[in-house]
């Protein structure tokens, strides 16, 4: 690949029609998106803060606020979605959406989904081009990673809450008294994804420890004090904790100073920039090695990083797009959002029902969740959405990470022979929708993608017996595929 | 993939593949030193729970003061097993297996380094080392190769698990024979001239239609099974489950195994199969969640059994998990993770209806928290890998499990 289409694909979320042409110097084209507002994107300036959110929702019945939970995630999911199909600042989205995937919340809980825009935007947008340490606080204060990794439940064994005699009840359900309550997956997955890494050098006595220090970190959800993070001491663990060699005090002040420490933990940089280095194919140790000495030296500073990391990578290995990459630059490289607008007006679209069905092989479930599925309002229409559909079928629904680690970016995680195969459906649908909308997509593709193609692979494309076949096979080139 | 396993899926689809399959059963034999002779016609279906299985609450003991005073209550409707065990009620479709023998349990396994993180201990499962990242790939894809049937692995669903997975990613396939593709023949052809010269994805679209065409897939009802649970946004609903690893959602279980089932009953097909199943990571409101676990489990295989028909006379299957859970109930209904944990063994080859490998008993816990272990998962997996399996004990004890001949395989596991 050349730098002007490593820039816009590798870096970039791929070539609109015309960028190709407008490019002057890639690296500056780069480097110029590294400000705080092409993180925070202006489109998204008037949704509500994950605060907000919360306040409103206190209002609800439970049935109400699930189907507010419903609702602002299927908008959020849309504007992200518009986001990335629109933006001219696509490095910065690109940048966002990997730290978004390195604090990965999922939309396995209700309560998650409610508030995944949200957290995308006050942690990762909010601190893209900032210090680590101000986006790890971030994270481990928002309701939704709270939420997501059961910090709300967590509470110290000491603390006022588990002396009290009308807690036993709850704890005879467990029927122990011994432990009430303590919780380590949030401390667990700080230390494991967050900072440190797997391999960072901490101990079942470190995650413990921090479980300790994190306890009582929760959310106002009943918008008893303003909504947001609360900080209740009654669930909080008393005392001292030792955590990676160092001493903490109780309180919240040194909860949060544990977590400045361990950003400024040499294994954090190490792990940051490993993660970040696989995202952009950067791939040689030097290369790797410079990232880290960039993210010790300044501090964690996310700008300077990014400003490093455009320099580098260009010879990286070109690995298969993850779905969620491929579809967006399908849409970039054919006019856009305006096409996918026209496109999924389109006549009826039985396949992508079909692939929104439920698991099961769509047979009705006893519980009644299938026919619930039918009936919603307000968000119900997700199901039928041209994206949803698509990613569901390809493994990776959106904000639906199914573990805390997030979207892998390797390449034998996303060529199996079934994803492949679904890779091959979802293309022939989106060049059929074009086709049949008559769009510019066409001629868009011959712009943006068909030269990128191989030598055999455009003799192809030329020789396909119609435009949705064509369009079809410049979808899936390995050219394309690939970035 | 590697040359060999090409020419494998050469001759499957010239439709000489049987003679293919035996030929390659005996150059395995040729070549390697073992004394045993290997059944060319043993199955193998490892079953993969994401999450961290609590064994205990599998395998309750209701008659054990011990087991009791740990906070733990035996569900209503458990079914007597041996030795003090019994069954949770929600895997009794089970239970007759138990009685006729094709069922087997080990209350106490685990792995041989402790490690409480589900993607290390997962890892650590798959790779079948002694220790973290000895292993770049998968054990099962090691022993498939040990036995000259690179090509005779395949993970039903999208997306290929470490434990099948060879150099560079390659390995073994991941297949969906219970689904027909939704794009047209034509296309799919077309396609695939472009992706000739490429090796990934060429030999990842032909490994997907050889496997439909081994499982004579035309399913009336085509399931659309997404891998990775669908979160409850996208119109599923399941409140509060618990994340479990890279996980599969439990349902999902039912229709993969009976691809699984039907995929290995060809004579043509793959020897192995490897199904996963998450949601197994219940640190609160377990026993709720337990319930609908285990129901999907053993309608899983159930439906296993079912698609292997007259082939599950040679078939065995293994259950195995990251770690087991902590021995006594955490502060919100559930149990955080822990060590020693429970595997199922079932199939008509196994020599079953026994409890496998020792109980440590409860007066000491590992760490003050977890079940010790009494039996190593990888004696398990050693003892159906040689005697089921055929792989000899050296190529297991240096190859398949790296620096593993400490770790004796277990006997008596097979008719």
């Amino acid at each position: 690949m050349d730098p002007v289409d490593l820039a816009l694909e590798r870096f970039g979320l791929g070539a609109r029609p015309g960028d190709r042409e407008r490019m002057r110097d890639p690296v500056r084209w780069l480097t110029d998106q590294i400000t705080p507002a092409a993180a925070t994107h202006a489109s998204l300036a008037t949704f509500g803060s994950a605060r907000d959110l919360q306040i409103a929702g206190a209002a609800l019945s439970n049935d109400d606020r699930k189907r507010q939970a419903k609702t602002t995630f299927a908008i959020e999911l849309k504007a992200r979605v518009n986001v990335a199909f629109t933006t001219d600042t696509p490095f910065a989205e690109r940048w966002v959406r990997h730290f978004s995937n390195h604090f990965s919340v999922s939309t396995r809980r209700l309560q998650t989904s409610l508030f995944v825009g949200a957290f995308e935007r006050e942690v990762a947008r909010a601190h893209a081009f900032g210090r680590f340490s101000d986006m790890l606080l971030a994270s481990t204060q928002h309701p939704a990673m709270l939420a997501y990794l059961d910090n709300e439940k967590s509470i110290g064994p000491e603390s006022t809450y588990a002396q009290r005699p009308a807690r036993s009840n709850r704890t005879a359900q467990s029927g122990n008294v011994d432990e009430p309550g303590l919780n380590e997956n949030l401390a667990r997955e700080v230390l494991e994804l967050h900072t440190l890494g797997a391999d960072g050098g901490y101990t079942q006595d470190d995650v413990r420890a921090l479980a300790n220090l994190l306890t009582g970190w929760g959310s106002d959800e009943r918008n008893q004090f303003g909504g947001g993070f609360y900080f209740d001491d009654k669930k909080h663990q008393p005392g001292s904790v030792t955590l990676l060699g160092k001493r903490y005090g109780e309180g919240l002040a040194e909860g949060v100073r544990a977590l400045t420490d361990l950003a400024a933990h040499p294994s954090t940089a190490r792990n940051v920039s490993r993660r970040l280095a696989k995202h952009f194919r950067i791939d040689h140790p030097a290369e790797i090695a410079a990232l880290e000495a960039s993210f010790i030296e300044s501090g964690g500073r996310l700008d300077l990083l990014a400003k490093l990391a455009v320099g580098l990578g260009w010879s990286g290995a070109a690995r298969v797009r993850t779905p969620d990459d491929w579809v967006t630059a399908l849409v970039r490289a054919s006019g856009g959002s305006g096409a996918y607008a026209a496109a999924s007006r389109g006549s009826g679209r039985p396949n992508a029902e079909r692939r929104a069905r439920p698991e099961g092989g769509g047979r009705p479930k006893r519980d009644g969740a299938m026919q619930g599925e039918r009936k919603s309002g307000g968000g119900g229409g997700i199901q039928r959405d041209p994206w949803v559909s698509a990613m569901r079928s390809l493994d990776q629904p959106t904000w639906g990470t199914p573990t805390p680690e997030g979207w892998a970016d390797d390449e034998a995680s996303w060529t199996g022979p079934e994803q492949l195969v679904r890779r091959v459906e979802v293309a022939a649908e989106l060049a059929a929708w074009l086709t049949r909308s008559g769009s510019e997509a066409f001629t868009n593709v011959q712009q943006t993608l068909v030269p990128r193609m191989s030598v055999a692979g455009r003799t192809l494309f030329e020789r396909a017996g119609d435009r949705t076949t064509a369009l079809t096979l410049a979808f899936c080139a390995p050219e394309v595929l690939r970035r | 993939m590697s040359l060999s396993r090409r020419t494998l899926l050469g001759a499957g689809l010239a439709g000489t593949g049987l003679v293919a399959g035996l030929t390659g059963w005996r150059v395995a034999l040729a070549s390697s030193a073992a004394a045993r002779v290997p059944n060319p016609d043993a199955r193998f279906v490892l079953v993969l729970l994401r999450g961290g299985m609590d064994g205990m609450g599998a395998l309750p003991r209701p008659e054990d003061g011990a087991w009791l005073s740990l906070g733990r209550s035996a569900p209503t409707g458990h079914l007597p097993l041996a030795d003090g065990f019994a069954l949770h009620p929600s895997l009794s479709a089970l239970h007759p297996w138990w009685s006729e023998g094709t069922l087997a349990v080990v209350p106490a396994a685990g792995q041989p380094l402790a490690r409480r993180s589900h993607f290390d201990a997962q890892d650590l499962l798959e790779e079948g080392g002694a220790s973290l990242g000895a292993a770049p790939t998968g054990w099962l894809h090691r022993a498939l190769s040990a036995m000259g049937a690179e090509g005779g692995g395949a993970a039903i669903g999208s997306g290929l698990p470490l434990v099948l997975r060879g150099e560079a990613g390659g390995g073994a396939a991941s297949v969906d024979p219970s689904r027909e593709p939704e794009v047209d023949a034509a296309t799919l052809e077309a396609v695939a001239a472009l992706w000739k010269n490429d090796a990934v994805l060429s030999s990842a679209l032909a490994e997907a239609s050889r496997a439909r065409a081994l499982a004579g897939t035309r399913s009336a009802e085509p399931a659309s099974v997404a891998s990775g649970q669908p979160p409850e946004m996208y119109g599923e609903g399941m409140d509060g489950e618990s994340m479990g690893g890279k996980a599969k959602k439990g349902q999902a279980i039912v229709a993969q195994a009976e691809g699984a089932g039907k995929l290995l009953a060809s004579s043509d097909g793959y020897r192995v199969a490897v199904i996963e199943s998450g949601g197994w990571d219940t640190h609160s409101n377990e026993s709720t969640q337990l319930v609908r676990l285990f129901a999907d489990l053993a309608k899983g295989l159930v439906a296993l059994r079912e698609g292997l028909g007259p082939v599950w006379e040679n078939t065995i299957i293994v259950t195995a998990t990251e770690f087991g859970r902590t021995a006594k109930p955490n502060g919100t209904a559930g149990t955080d993770h822990g060590s020693g944990s429970a595997m199922f063994l079932a199939g008509g080859a196994l020599r079953g209806g026994k409890v496998v490998g020792d109980w440590p008993g409860l007066s000491k816990l590992f760490e003050d928290r977890d079940l010790n272990i009494a039996t190593d998962a990888r004696a398990v997996f050693k003892g159906v890998m040689a005697e089921h399996m055929g792989v000899s004990r050296d190529q297991l004890d240096r190859v398949v499990f790296p620096d593993s001949a400490g770790c004796k395989g277990l006997a008596g596991l097979v008719r």
